[in-house]
């Protein structure tokens, strides 16, 4: 009964200390994991982004109040976008822009770094790419091409 | 070999118990609601505004001059090395008028440019609109102007703008030392520096280290201003409070939309990058007059000040983004700008405003940061001011 007893006491302040300590946080700078995502990997021009993530400690518990911070590149190396935002109480985060209807078609490149003071920065990239879509009076005169091409193959066998 | 039922109830019972004990004693204190609220001290600061008053016609445009500056009679302004901090609100504007403060937040002696945009509906008539200016510790002061509308102006020829809200939060001082009280006031507000009331607003204040070390929840008052303090006392467990760089996050939580902003203190020095951008202000092609109403195809130019609070940066950036009104990015800037600590760097951009440009609200939002955040670097830094682009 004793032994049974010391057994259950000896349990219970090992999980008072993990949790004390780790709600103290004296240990040393831990490092931030960073998860990062785009919604789609191909968009149009004029298009919404949403570029979204979490960040975590390596054991995956969420960090809030990290700074996340954006920078966007396109296929001519110039800027597109730039971004400040802040993680929530689970780590995660979102931001949401508007590709210009004239950026250029091709890769894009986001740049994403995650900081929070006590804690070492972590980083990440995620690419996509803008192609616009055929427009409408285009993918209507897509058949008609190809059946006057055909039309002309025929023709020409035939001779 | 007989096992009781209740014995495992029993282990669980008690991990639960000394569970709530550790986090119940780590856990700051939440202040109580409403602490921190101003407490209306005497005006530290006087406003001028010139002219005082403004003829016009319905619809039309009309500027102000607003100075603020110490109250010569104050003494404790005498004493002190730094300019009062002073954010400007308006009140009393006309349903579908807009205005725009630039800047809306300052060190005395400074001036700012009041912009209003009088509705093309509005009837003839004489409008006072009272400016106001609020400092830590809710000391206020106020001007009055006056648009005399004069004639009625087209129904219809202007369309509402969509405006955002906007959060900023400041200490009193950039540094402290262990022991002082660390004093800080935010606002919210309209892009238009219309003020936001009752809006909650939770503040949390993290050490050197990353520990929660403060926590209030509070309200913004009739002005969109909220307060709060707490003392830069022991830690538990006999620790003092750390040196180094400490960030307090603000976040504003109003009819169901959620800002978020921060800023940052030293205790005695720096441990981190602490850059505070002290103003963002659009200016005319010549960069000699504030401006906030532009054309499409105007040049323009705007003004940044930042000082560095924290360790040196050999190669900052200082980045502007441009946002047309659907939050569309038309436009990124950057320069590259080493600045020593307690160094303030002023700093212009050029820009030209398409002619095609959809008529409306116009963002800028600068960021500063260590670096590239391609190369490694991080946002220190962010703020925002708005202009309105017209036909």
């Amino acid at each position: 009964m004793s032994r049974k007893l010391s057994l259950i006491l000896m349990f219970s302040i090992t999980i008072f200390s993990t949790i004390s300590l780790e709600m103290l946080n004296v240990e040393a700078q831990q490092s931030l994991q960073l998860q990062v995502k785009v919604d789609k990997e191909i968009y149009d021009s004029g298009e919404i982004v949403r570029i979204s993530g979490i960040v975590s400690l390596s054991n995956g518990t969420g960090v809030a109040n990290a700074l996340v911070s954006i920078q966007v590149m396109g296929p001519d190396d110039a800027v597109y976008h730039i971004a400040l935002v802040y993680s929530n109480d689970t780590g995660g985060f979102l931001d949401e822009y508007r590709t210009p209807d004239e950026a250029p078609n091709g890769l894009y490149t986001a740049y994403i770094k995650a900081s929070k003071v006590g804690f070492e920065d972590a980083q990440s990239q995620v690419e996509y790419s803008v192609i616009p879509e055929l427009s409408s009076p285009s993918l209507a005169m897509l058949p008609v091409l190809l059946v006057t091409i055909l039309a002309i193959y025929v023709i020409k066998k035939r001779e | 070999m007989n096992i009781r039922p209740c014995k495992p109830i029993g282990v669980l019972l008690l991990t639960l118990i000394l569970t709530s004990l550790a986090v119940a004693s780590i856990n700051p204190k939440p202040s109580s609601a409403f602490k921190g609220m101003g407490d209306n001290q005497a005006p530290k600061f006087k406003l001028e505004a010139k002219p005082v008053i403004r003829n016009c016609r319905a619809g039309d445009a009309v500027k102000f001059d607003i100075k603020v500056k110490e109250d010569e009679g104050d003494e404790a302004s005498k004493e002190r090395r730094e300019g009062e901090l002073v954010f400007l609100r308006v009140e009393g504007l006309p349903l579908e008028w807009i205005s725009q403060l630039s800047p809306r937040v300052g060190r005395t002696d400074f001036r700012s440019k009041l912009t209003i945009r009088t509705a093309a509906e509005s009837p003839p008539g004489t409008y006072n609109i009272t400016v106001v200016g609020v400092s830590f510790g809710g000391s206020r002061s106020h001007t009055v102007v006056s648009v005399v509308v004069e004639q009625p102006g087209e129904p219809g020829s202007k369309e509402p703008y969509n405006y955002g809200l906007e959060l900023a939060i400041r200490t009193y001082r950039a540094v402290y030392r262990a022991g002082e009280e660390v004093e800080l006031m935010g606002s919210l507000s309209t892009d238009f520096g219309l003020p936001i009331f009752n809006a909650t607003i939770y503040l949390f204040v993290i050490n050197p280290v990353g520990r929660l070390i403060h926590f209030n929840s509070t309200r913004t008052d009739n002005l969109g201003t909220f307060y709060d303090s707490f003392k830069l006392t022991e830690e538990k467990e006999g620790i003092k409070p750390l040196n180094g760089t400490y960030v307090i996050y603000a976040t504003a939580i109003y009819e169901k939309k959620m800002l978020r902003t921060h800023t940052t203190f030293i205790v005695e020095y720096p441990s981190y990058p602490s850059i505070q951008i002290d103003s963002i202000v659009t200016l005319n092609s010549l960069g000699n007059e504030t401006k906030s109403i532009y054309r499409q195809g105007e040049p323009m130019k705007i003004k940044v000040v930042i000082t560095n609070y924290g360790i040196a940066l050999n190669s900052s950036v200082v980045w502007v983004e441009l946002q047309a009104p659907n939050r569309i990015p038309i436009k990124v800037m950057l320069t590259i700008v080493p600045i020593n600590p307690g160094e303030s760097k002023e700093l212009t951009f050029d820009f030209k405003i398409p002619l095609n440009a959809e008529p409306g609200i116009y963002y800028v939002r600068v960021f500063v940061s260590d670096k590239p955040i391609s190369t490694g670097g991080r946002f220190i830094a962010m703020a925002s001011e708005s202009f309105i682009v017209e036909t």
